[in-house]
């Protein structure tokens, strides 16, 4: 049930890097992006030259980080080469074929290993709020590798609840269980490194009893975060981010030709599996194909509109925007504000709040909606 | 006779409310014949103002219809709403067209049945509560331009005596920030008897009324009476004012002029006592409705409305507060709408003589100036005295029947003069003479008295970039004297003042960096009440 990283990648990779038609840019840095929907300027560095594009579409799949365990000292990641996290874990997985699995400080075969779940995830004290919906299940498998690869190894799962809304999870887990890994739940509470051993303390809530496990190897599932530089990009292309700091997808209920020509896949919407982030690359292409095709199109959108007479420049409407999309501009010794069409949903947040009513509205002007007032109260007599 | 059947303007909102709305049709569903859908973007977007001109205008009952709470497709616009929708019910409730009359729903686009029970409900409610009193909208009439009237506006002001000297301009606050205005020019418009520029001529309704021109003209020029009549005129032609609150407010004082069952004692605390007859009649106004319009503002306006009954029952006095009582009008007035300012004025003399009071004392300037003024322009004298309560404490103490002591001597603050309580009314002693009482120094501002810088809106239709810069000068003015507080008597004033200097400003703040309190809720604290 699972998609593997290789085998969906690996032939990617080369078929994008042999296109004529991809120009694959590694170790470059947006500088800017200007311009607006459909014809946008992109400023890059390259190994120190500068380059430049013009562009119709962007899509952002800057992905994402995962979680530095180092925020959690009781994990006491760093202070023994036997605590790591997932990743560095299935680097040596990726060995024990040849090698057998081992644990790093001794060389010896590891007799207990234990993986810890949710760190730095659903914890808001100390790491980030959110579910990183993937940990669970790529936990499973890589326990359930270890027991096939030394089946005499006691292999411990902690959890806090187990989550994997896919098909076959079910099996996947009952699976694992049946392989005699066990499944702990409570949350870990710190893991001391002592005489080459390493103690993981915790409580299992189901029995009621506290565990202090003998370990050899302390794997952490350390959960996504948004990969560093992703708010500098959502600035650039006025992309909002959610509570959990990953980007929003522009109001999903706009037909793809309004949505600016902005596309955002993968991780960089928040955590997601590989086959997620696979049909979203596929709708997304499809979208995109079918804008490109177009070549030109017109869009009607409802925006706001300042009378610039009126405003005040008292930013009332700039604080009632939820899109940013207002800003206050200098103008004849005072300020005004600016509306950015592009960020603008077309609400009329803005047009309630506007003490001068100096804001106005495309479509749902008070010079549109009073006269329609009057017409209905009148059409009744 | 025909069942009354109540007319209901829906505000849906495009998402969830009017396709819900629109199932109940898909679903061959029937909602009474009177509701009315307006379809806009998002609740967030129904201007207060909107719903209040409906039922100027005589509609029965608002309902609005969003999204579910949190479910807005705008993040929060339906909560923003919903505060309007609270906010407006008081208003509602105080003028006696009834809280019931406006309705909301949460819901989402497949709940038709909510939408049904709404409407419904909201349909029962209002017959049990009857048509709504307001007059049902006629078609507008936008009448032809009336010389004679014009030349008896010149006449009565005694505007053919300008010699056009623009001494007026030049002290006129509005031309100061916005050179295209020149009161002069109007005055000579009207002179030459440019029929065709009254229809469309913005610059009657730029100016502040303030009164400055009227105190410095040399042939005494009743300018601001003259803008008074021109704007009449103007409202005639069918030149209507830029409102701000889009028109809210002077809705809202409409709607007074014809509403029957009043509830507008609603803010009275316990701790009081005020009577329903007696001698001494305290006029209230409109400062809890302007509370509940201004409700996102922390400005407490209503706490100068009881600290002034405190004051009274300090001195011995049990005001008579009535719930019959109706806003003055004196926006109405200068706004060019006598129909429904003589409605109030008939009103207000009606509950002074169901009363019985001999003397009438106000809080607010405003109040003030459109009795002893306007109704008397229209009415005569009056069978009853009229003063304001600082003229009134200080009567008292003269009389040696009051003894006011401040229970903390020292403090230094400034007084903004109201332009209707100085310049309009000539009240400029009474309120330093009271602070002085109660052991407060007061240091006068730079321009002060007969030439104090006006808060920069009147009759809420010159809101604008002029009538910022105006604030802001006038508190930086403050600010320089160096004083703890800046007092101010009139509420208008402070909703403006304090308006400017609450979100973004383009100085630096430090130079308007100053606490504003209502000189009356000062004065009360002052007192230990």
């Amino acid at each position: 049930m699972q998609y593997c990283k290789e085998c969906v990648f690996t032939p990617k990779i080369e078929d994008v890097e042999r296109s004529p038609y991809i120009d694959v840019l590694l170790g470059t840095e947006i500088k800017e992006i200007s311009g607006g929907f459909g014809n946008r300027h992109v400023k890059v560095v390259q190994d120190g030259k500068e380059k430049e594009f013009d562009v119709g579409t962007i899509v952002v799949a800057t992905g994402s980080a995962t979680f530095d365990p180092r925020k959690i000292p009781a994990y006491a990641y760093g202070m023994s080469p036997d605590i790591m996290t997932s990743m560095e874990f299935i680097d040596i997985m990726r060995h024990a074929d040849t090698k057998g699995l081992r644990k790093p400080s001794s060389g010896d075969i590891p007799k207990v290993v234990n993986f810890v779940l949710c760190v730095g995830s659903r914890d808001a004290a100390r790491g980030n709020p959110h579910c990183s919906l993937v940990c669970c299940t790529y936990t499973i498998g890589i326990a359930k590798e270890v027991k096939k690869l030394s089946p005499e190894t006691d292999v411990y799962v902690h959890y806090i609840d187990l989550r994997g809304p896919y098909r076959g999870f079910e099996e996947f887990y009952s699976e694992a269980r049946d392989m005699g890994i066990n499944f702990v739940r409570g949350k870990v509470a710190e893991v001391m490194p002592t005489d080459g051993k390493l103690l993981v303390r915790t409580e299992d809530t189901d029995a009621g009893v506290m565990l202090s496990i003998e370990s050899d190897i302390v794997v952490l599932a350390v959960g996504q975060e948004p990969s560093e530089g992703a708010d500098r990009i959502a600035k650039m292309l006025h992309i909002q981010t959610d509570v959990d700091k990953f980007m929003k997808d522009v109001n999903p209920m706009l037909p793809p030709e309004s949505r600016r020509g902005i596309y955002i896949v993968g991780c960089a919407q928040g955590p997601k599996g590989i086959r997620y982030s696979i049909d979203d690359a596929k709708t997304v292409a499809q979208e995109i194909v079918a804008l490109m095709d177009a070549g030109q199109i017109s869009v009607e959108r409802t925006t706001a509109k300042v009378d610039e007479n009126r405003c005040r420049g008292c930013g009332r409407c700039a604080e009632a925007c939820v899109f940013k999309a207002i800003t206050l501009v200098p103008k004849e010794g005072g300020r005004v504000a600016s509306i950015d069409e592009y960020l603008c949903e077309g609400c009329g947040a803005c047009n309630a709040v506007c003490c001068n009513k100096a804001m106005g509205m495309n479509n749902y002007d008070a010079d549109q909606i009073l006269p329609l007032i009057r017409a209905l109260i009148q059409e009744v007599e | 006779m025909k069942e009354f059947d109540p007319t209901i303007l829906a505000f849906t909102c495009s998402w969830c409310g009017y396709p819900a709305a629109t199932l109940t049709g898909v679903h061959h569903l029937s909602y009474p014949a009177g509701v009315k859908i307006v379809r806009v973007m998002c609740t967030g977007r129904v201007d207060p103002a909107f719903i209040m001109k409906a039922f100027e205008q005589g509609v029965d009952g608002v309902a609005v219809v969003g999204c579910r709470i949190d479910d807005c497709h705008y993040t929060d616009g339906n909560k923003h709403a919903l505060k309007r929708i609270e906010a407006l019910k008081k208003l509602l409730k105080y003028t006696g067209l009834g809280e019931d009359r406006l309705g909301y729903e949460w819901l989402t686009a497949s709940e038709k049945g909510k939408f049904l029970n709404l409407v419904n409900t909201m349909e029962r409610n209002i017959k049990a509560l009857g048509p709504s009193p307001m007059p049902k909208v006629a078609e507008e009439e936008v009448l032809d331009f009336d010389k004679k009237a014009i030349d008896d506006i010149i006449a009565d002001t005694g505007a053919h005596d300008c010699v056009e000297c623009g001494k007026c301009t030049s002290v006129c606050p509005v031309a100061k920030f916005d050179t295209s205005f020149a009161p002069r020019v109007i005055v000579l418009r009207a002179l030459e008897g440019v029929s065709d520029s009254l229809n469309k001529d913005r610059d009657v309704w730029s100016c502040i009324t303030c009164e400055i021109c009227n105190s410095m003209c040399p042939y005494k020029v009743d300018y601001s009476g003259f803008i008074q009549g021109m704007r009449s005129e103007a409202i005639l032609l069918g030149n209507e004012p830029e409102c701000s609150q889009g028109g809210l407010l002077q809705s809202m004082m409409r709607v007074m002029a014809h509403t029957k069952k009043q509830d507008r004692l609603g803010w009275v605390p316990p701790d009081v006592k005020i009577a329903e007859k007696g001698d001494v009649l305290y006029f209230v106004g409109c400062a809890p409705h302007l509370d509940a319009v201004f409700y996102d503002r922390d400005l407490n306006l209503t706490g100068t409305a009881i600290a002034t009954i405190k004051i009274l029952n300090h001195a011995g006095i049990t005001p008579v507060v009535r719930n019959d009582e109706v806003c003055c009008g004196h926006d109405l007035n200068w706004a060019g709408d006598n129909e429904n300012f003589e409605k109030l004025m008939e009103r207000n003399l009606k509950m002074i003589k169901d009363a019985g009071a001999k003397t009438v004392v106000f809080a607010c300037p405003e109040c003030y100036r459109t009795f002893n003024m306007d109704y008397q322009d229209i009415k005569g004298d009056q069978d009853f005295e009229m003063v304001h309560l600082t003229e009134y404490l200080a009567n008292l103490v003269d009389q040696g029947k009051l003894d006011l002591k401040g229970i903390k001597a020292g403090e230094v603050v400034t007084y903004h003069d109201p332009c209707r309580l100085g310049r309009h009314l000539g009240v400029y002693d009474e309120p330093r003479d009271i602070l002085g009482m109660v052991g407060v120094e007061v240091k006068e501002m730079a321009n002060t008295r007969d030439k104090a810088q006006c808060c920069g809106v009147s009759a809420w239709v010159t809101c604008g970039k002029p009538a910022k810069q105006m604030q802001i000068d006038r508190i930086a003015e403050a600010k320089r004297t160096g004083a703890q507080r800046l007092l101010t008597m009139c509420p208008k004033c402070r909703i403006h003042l304090n308006c400017a200097v609450s979100k973004e400003i383009d100085v630096d703040r430090s130079l308007v960096d100053i606490p504003m309190e209502d000189y009356i809720v000062y004065l009360a604290r002052q007192l230990g009440l």
